[in-house]
């Protein structure tokens, strides 16, 4: 019932109806918001592309044809944004090192990354959860939006590498080498299992 | 299994996406290697501490937001289709359903959308457009290189090919009948012969002193005929077998073809004696279509008979001269008198010459011929050739200017795609 009540919607919706579309945003805005959120650590900057997804989601809704589900749909177009959002910043914009990141409860202060770890000096006081999401923040962008896709969207390896148009393998091989990064990030204590001493897990590679 | 293979698969042995068999070894490293078991462990804590992340609330005003963007653009579409309404004056047409006509959206604005388009476009999406251009300008360009040299070709086959007959009498001319300008257009079927129209006229005004049955002519003649295609050479044979049968010689005769290398126009000059020049036109006139004969006579009696008066006067005086001599005194006188005779006996040889001359061109008539195969004529020119040839030039014109530009547009191009790929890539070492 709620599939073909979706479809009904989608149908009114690509018609221009706003009314009907606006019942579709409220069931998908928040997802749509927190993935935009995780692959844009940055308030504002999610916002922003979170009303362009909806906005152009509503434009192209006529093309919609429905072979996956409107919320895959809704979820590429966003990482299609996010990932366009990241170039352009690229090309123009450079960051102070001073800027705070601006997370949900606190701000800290932005990390350079660099292989030995650092991360660990500013967050070593932190939940596990914060910091993985801390060391999240500093994996490039390619390996980070399947981590995100993958791990905090649950989208099965099929979903994302028809999403972002890459191979199963690309997919699976990203989401590794993005999870180590994570993993060399981490200080020590915060997943050391008890058997193992930091300076012996330091050395593994 | 060693550690590295085994670690490259953890993540998706933790993630269940590992068949049967690649899973076996995998679990097998596992038991014995303590590291790995570590790894996988490390991750799986890191993977559900990212699945255990909470969703963050949207923000306030981000719905409100949203919504307003999504009814100013309903509300465009809408008044974009009742204006689409508007101008086809669809009278029924609801303006309150206009937005749900949905064609009506395509046309917001199609060159804007190419332009948003390819200013959105990234460099990476900028390369293959740019290799397809250059594609096309290096066609264009090898096309105008085989099109130019084919033209070339066509202009120098187009010259004059004429055939030399090896038998003696026969002489090249330096004036073939037919060439071909670049467009295949024959020139002039024959040359147009001197003095055509004069000798008619004279019979009345120059008859003082002489019978007209002693009148001077010179006779010329002109046939020129279509044969069908692939019969010039066996015309040719026939109308030098026509002369030869009218005791006539060959002046000089040309052959000359086409671009095709085929022989498809011939060309004589003869010499036939005057009395024989109607029949020879006649049988020359049978051996096709006559497409024109003329002929002309021109009067030289009066030159004839001003030179033969001449000449008898000469003639006395030299033998008065001679006279004279004989009754000379001095050596001086005799002398004096020798060289008297001497300058007009050369002016009595000179004149015979002459009249020798016109003798013979009196005796024997000009004839020339011309034949060409049918077709090889170009039929006359439509209002519409022009307007081809010019547009044919003109094309001519940009392939050769596409292939002397070609080179120097793709190195620059070359130049532009490295310079672009480095800026690219230092701009991503330094992010």
């Amino acid at each position: 019932m709620a599939l073909l009540d979706e479809q009904v919607l989608i149908e009114k919706a690509s018609e221009g109806d706003a009314d009907a579309f606006e019942i579709l945003v409220e069931r998908y805005e928040k997802g749509v918001y927190n993935l935009a959120y995780r692959l844009i650590p940055d308030r504002d900057d999610a916002m922003d592309i979170t009303q362009e997804v909806f906005l152009k989601a509503f434009q192209a809704l006529p093309k919609f044809r429905g072979d996956s589900r409107f919320s895959t749909w809704l979820h590429r177009v966003c990482v299609n944004a996010c990932l366009d959002f990241l170039r352009r910043k690229q090309r123009t914009q450079t960051y102070s090192l001073d800027e705070p990141i601006n997370l949900k409860e606190s701000s800290v202060v932005r990390e350079v990354r660099d292989d030995s770890g650092s991360v660990e000096d500013v967050i070593e006081t932190k939940s596990l959860t914060e910091t993985v999401l801390m060391a999240l923040n500093s994996v490039d962008e390619a390996h980070r939006t399947v981590i995100v896709l993958s791990d905090i969207r649950g989208y099965s390896y099929q979903e994302i590498a028809d999403m972002l148009g890459i191979s199963i393998g690309t997919v699976k091989s990203r989401l590794h080498r993005g999870r180590m990064t994570i993993r060399k990030l981490l200080p020590a204590e915060q997943i050391a299992s008890p058997v193992v001493k930091s300076d012996e897990r330091r050395d593994r590679r | 299994m060693n550690c590295r293979d085994a670690e490259n698969t953890l993540s998706a042995y933790l993630d269940g996406q590992l068949s049967e068999v690649e899973r076996k070894p995998l679990e097998e490293h596992l038991e014995q290697c303590e590291n790995c078991r570590r790894a996988l462990e490390e991750l799986t804590l890191i993977r559900d501490a990212l699945r255990s992340l909470p969703e963050v609330e949207m923000p306030e005003g981000l719905h409100g937001r949203i919504m307003a963007a999504v009814r100013a653009h309903a509300r465009e579409i809408k008044q974009d289709a009742s204006e689409c309404a508007g101008e086809a004056g669809n009278l029924r047409f609801d303006a309150s359903k206009a937005g749900t006509d949905s064609p009506s959206r395509q046309k917001v604005g199609f060159f804007r959308r190419i332009v948003n388009r390819m200013s959105n476009m990234s460099a990476r999406q900028w390369i293959p457009l740019t290799a397809a251009a250059m594609v096309l300008v290096m066609l264009l360009s090898v096309s105008g290189t085989l099109f130019l040299t084919e033209g070339g070709f066509g202009l120098n086959r187009a010259a004059k090919m004429t055939e030399q007959p090896g038998s003696p009498g026969f002489a090249a001319s330096p004036e073939t009948p037919s060439g071909y300008d670049g467009f295949g257009g024959l020139k002039a079927a024959a040359p147009p012969l001197a003095d055509e129209a004069e000798g008619v006229g004279m019979l009345t005004s120059g008859s003082r002193t002489v019978a007209v049955a002693e009148r001077k002519f010179i006779k010329r003649a002109q046939v020129a005929v279509e044969v069908s295609r692939g019969k010039i050479r066996e015309t040719a044979e026939q109308a030098e077998g026509i002369v030869a049968t009218n005791f006539g010689y060959i002046e000089q005769s040309s052959m000359s073809g086409n671009a095709d290398k085929e022989m498809t126009s011939y060309y004589m000059v003869a010499r036939v004696p005057s009395e024989s020049v109607d029949k020879t036109v006649d049988e020359l006139s049978a051996l096709g279509r006559v497409t024109k004969r003329d002929s002309s006579i021109q009067d030289i009696t009066d030159q004839y008979v001003d030179l033969d008066a001449r000449l008898r006067n000469k003639i006395n005086q030299e033998n008065r001269l001679l006279e004279i001599m004989g009754e000379a005194k001095t050596v001086g006188e005799l002398l004096q008198v020798e060289g008297e005779i001497s300058r007009v006996r050369g002016e009595i040889e000179s004149m015979q010459a002459q009249l020798n001359n016109n003798d013979k061109l009196t005796s024997l008539a000009s004839v020339s011929f011309s034949a060409t195969e049918e077709g090889s004529n170009p039929k006359p020119p439509s209002p519409w050739s022009d307007v081809w040839r010019v547009f044919v030039q003109a094309w001519r014109n940009l392939l050769l200017f596409a292939a002397q530009v070609a080179p120097s547009l793709i190195v620059l191009a070359a130049l532009f795609l490295g310079g672009a790929w480095l800026v690219r890539r230092r701009a991503r070492k330094t992010v």
